[in-house]
């Protein structure tokens, strides 16, 4: 297999992108893995015309995949259109990570950020 | 015809000796035998790749989920429909009870109809006996022609007479007890007319267009859709199933009549069904779930994965899966060909012996297996001589005794085919019931 745990993948989930609570949210979701009870909350600011994501903050708790990829999307999807948002896909979500693959397991680990973002936006 | 001496080296327990003589295996509809294949699949996973699924990490959990899911994927396939549309059970009796549990607690009401066949397996009437008991709803029965096929007049009237009352229409796609084999596509036509004739009329009245007077009170409340459930044990093993164009709602089959292991089945449920929450989970519990709170719990976002709570039966699904490879290489086209072959053959066979009496269609409408009474001698009699002859013949009522009851057949004796049957398995049987005359009469 390929060796996921790369430095800058580890360093990723230690120190994640936008990080934290946001005073004012436009929306909010809260999205477990049910598999092994990860969780990610995301709270995003829409631009004035509500067609993109103009701030976004997340908090959460899990393993590395799962936190560095709410990392990298997070950086991804500020500024947006959500029009775009909703067409990522598992292979955006790798590419942002630098990993070719991933084995079926850590799959929900690592589409939990993206599944929470593409629920909260399509509410 | 199929080339059966080559599918005959790949079920191993077809060259046992029984009685002393070669093993003649005719009891199909009841369970079919299993190809190497299949064995080797569930072996090879518990010798090779056994962990639970989806909750791993490890490599073995991987593999593990892998199996299961490209399992899945071709089984879905294989009956023409969409991966979410297949939840797994352990056979048609369960996934008739899941559409019970599942649909039918919330959909059916008081006064409620739901139309059975008389043909039906005691697994597709004593489920719905029991939901009309809980929820006061009556079961209406409809029946067959002097031939023994299902009488589309008696379920015209019924469906005219019980209009706005129905809710469910149940039928099986093969009878397991006669062989008669019900056009889907005249069926669901017939359903679908009644639920547009029903929407009209239902329109006409809310737009005071027709008068109010002309109707009783409970039209007003109807809804006008009628949910079709098959029970398509007896099809699935010897014809092309393609849910997803037969638009009907519900379809049940067993993995271990159509050459797979026992103990896995499915029930297919319309997409649109599992979306609106029409049809809910009625087992409850891990695998099944996104978020557990001490209040409440959310379901599992994937529509078939929220109703497999608890560990699923990874090896069984491999094995059905080769057992739908196995049927997809010689072709559902030449499997029902051939059945229909054996059928006609065994037909034409029996009507020879002047103290058969063939019980159901004989007609090419026919599938599966051909039952008939033995004049004199009680079908476990006639089983038990063809026995000794290394005969494998399924006697009694076959679980249809409402049939039974109704035709005052006491009991029948069904010899049932699969790929693996040939003529000279009739033959044999023809044979066997000379033994029967010789001993009894």
């Amino acid at each position: 297999m390929t060796d996921i745990y790369q430095e800058d993948l580890i360093d990723e989930a230690k120190n994640p992108n936008n990080y934290g609570e946001m005073a004012d949210p436009d929306l909010v979701s809260t999205q477990y893995n049910a598999s092994c009870g990860d969780v990610i909350t995301v709270s995003v600011k829409l631009s004035p015309d509500k067609l993109k994501i103009a701030d976004i903050k997340w908090k959460g708790q899990g393993c590395v995949i799962s936190q560095a990829s709410m990392s990298v999307l997070s950086e991804k999807v500020k500024g947006l259109e959500l029009e775009k948002l909703q067409k990522l896909t598992q292979k955006d979500v790798l590419q942002e990570l630098g990993l070719d693959e991933i084995s079926v397991g850590r799959v929900k680990c690592l589409l939990l950020g993206l599944n929470t973002i593409i629920k909260l936006v399509s509410k | 015809m199929l080339n059966t001496d080559n599918i005959i080296r790949n079920f191993p327990i077809l060259t046992r000796v029984i009685n002393g003589k070669k093993l003649v295996y005719l009891d199909n509809a009841a369970t079919s035998q299993k190809p190497f294949s299949v064995v080797e699949a569930i072996s090879s996973y518990y010798l090779n790749n056994n962990a639970n699924v989806h909750r791993g990490v490890h490599t073995l959990s991987d593999e593990s989920t892998t199996i299961f899911e490209t399992s899945k994927i071709k089984i879905a396939k294989f009956f023409g429909a969409k991966n979410n549309e297949l939840i797994f059970v352990r056979n048609t009796t369960e996934a008739i009870n899941g559409v019970a549990y599942g649909w039918g607690e919330q959909n059916i009401n008081s006064d409620d109809v739901i139309l059975v066949s008389i043909l039906d397996h005691h697994s597709n009437i004593v489920v719905w006996q029991e939901l009309c008991k809980r929820k006061k709803a009556r079961l209406i029965f409809v029946g067959i022609t002097s031939d023994g096929k299902f009488d589309v007049n008696d379920f015209d009237a019924k469906l005219k007479k019980f209009a706005g009352k129905i809710k469910l229409v149940v039928f099986p796609h093969v009878s397991n007890a006669l062989g008669s084999t019900i056009d889907l596509k005249i069926i669901v036509k017939k359903v679908r007319a009644t639920e547009k004739v029903r929407v009209v009329e239902k329109t006409l009245r809310s737009k005071n267009i027709v008068s109010k007077s002309s109707g009783s009170k409970s039209d007003f409340k109807f809804d006008s859709k009628i949910r079709i459930l098959v029970d398509g044990a007896q099809s699935a093993p010897h014809m092309k199933i393609n849910f997803d164009n037969l638009d009907v709602d519900f379809f049940a089959f067993s993995g271990h009549k159509m050459l797979g292991p026992m103990g896995i089945g499915g029930l297919l449920v319309r997409e649109e069904l599992l979306i609106t929450n029409e049809m809910r989970p009625w087992l409850f519990g891990g695998g099944m779930i996104a978020e557990v709170h001490e209040s409440h719990t959310i379901f599992n976002d994937n529509l078939s994965e929220r109703f497999v709570a608890g560990t699923p039966d990874v090896a069984s699904v491999a094995g059905l899966a080769v057992a739908c490879e196995y049927l997809e290489n010689l072709g559902m086209e030449n499997v029902l060909i051939h059945d229909h072959g054996l059928v006609q053959y065994a037909l034409s066979e029996l009507e020879k012996n002047k103290n058969v009496e063939i019980v159901g269609p004989k007609d090419e409408t026919r599938t599966g297996s051909v039952s008939f009474i033995f004049k004199g001698v009680h079908a476990h009699d006639v089983a038990q001589v063809l026995d000794s002859e290394g005969i494998a013949v399924r006697s009694g009522h076959h679980c249809t005794m409402p049939l039974h009851t109704s035709q005052k057949w006491i009991a029948t004796t069904r010899a049932s085919f699969q790929v693996y049957n040939s003529k000279a398995d009739i033959d044999a049987l023809t044979d066997g019931l000379k033994k029967v005359a010789k001993i009894f009469l």
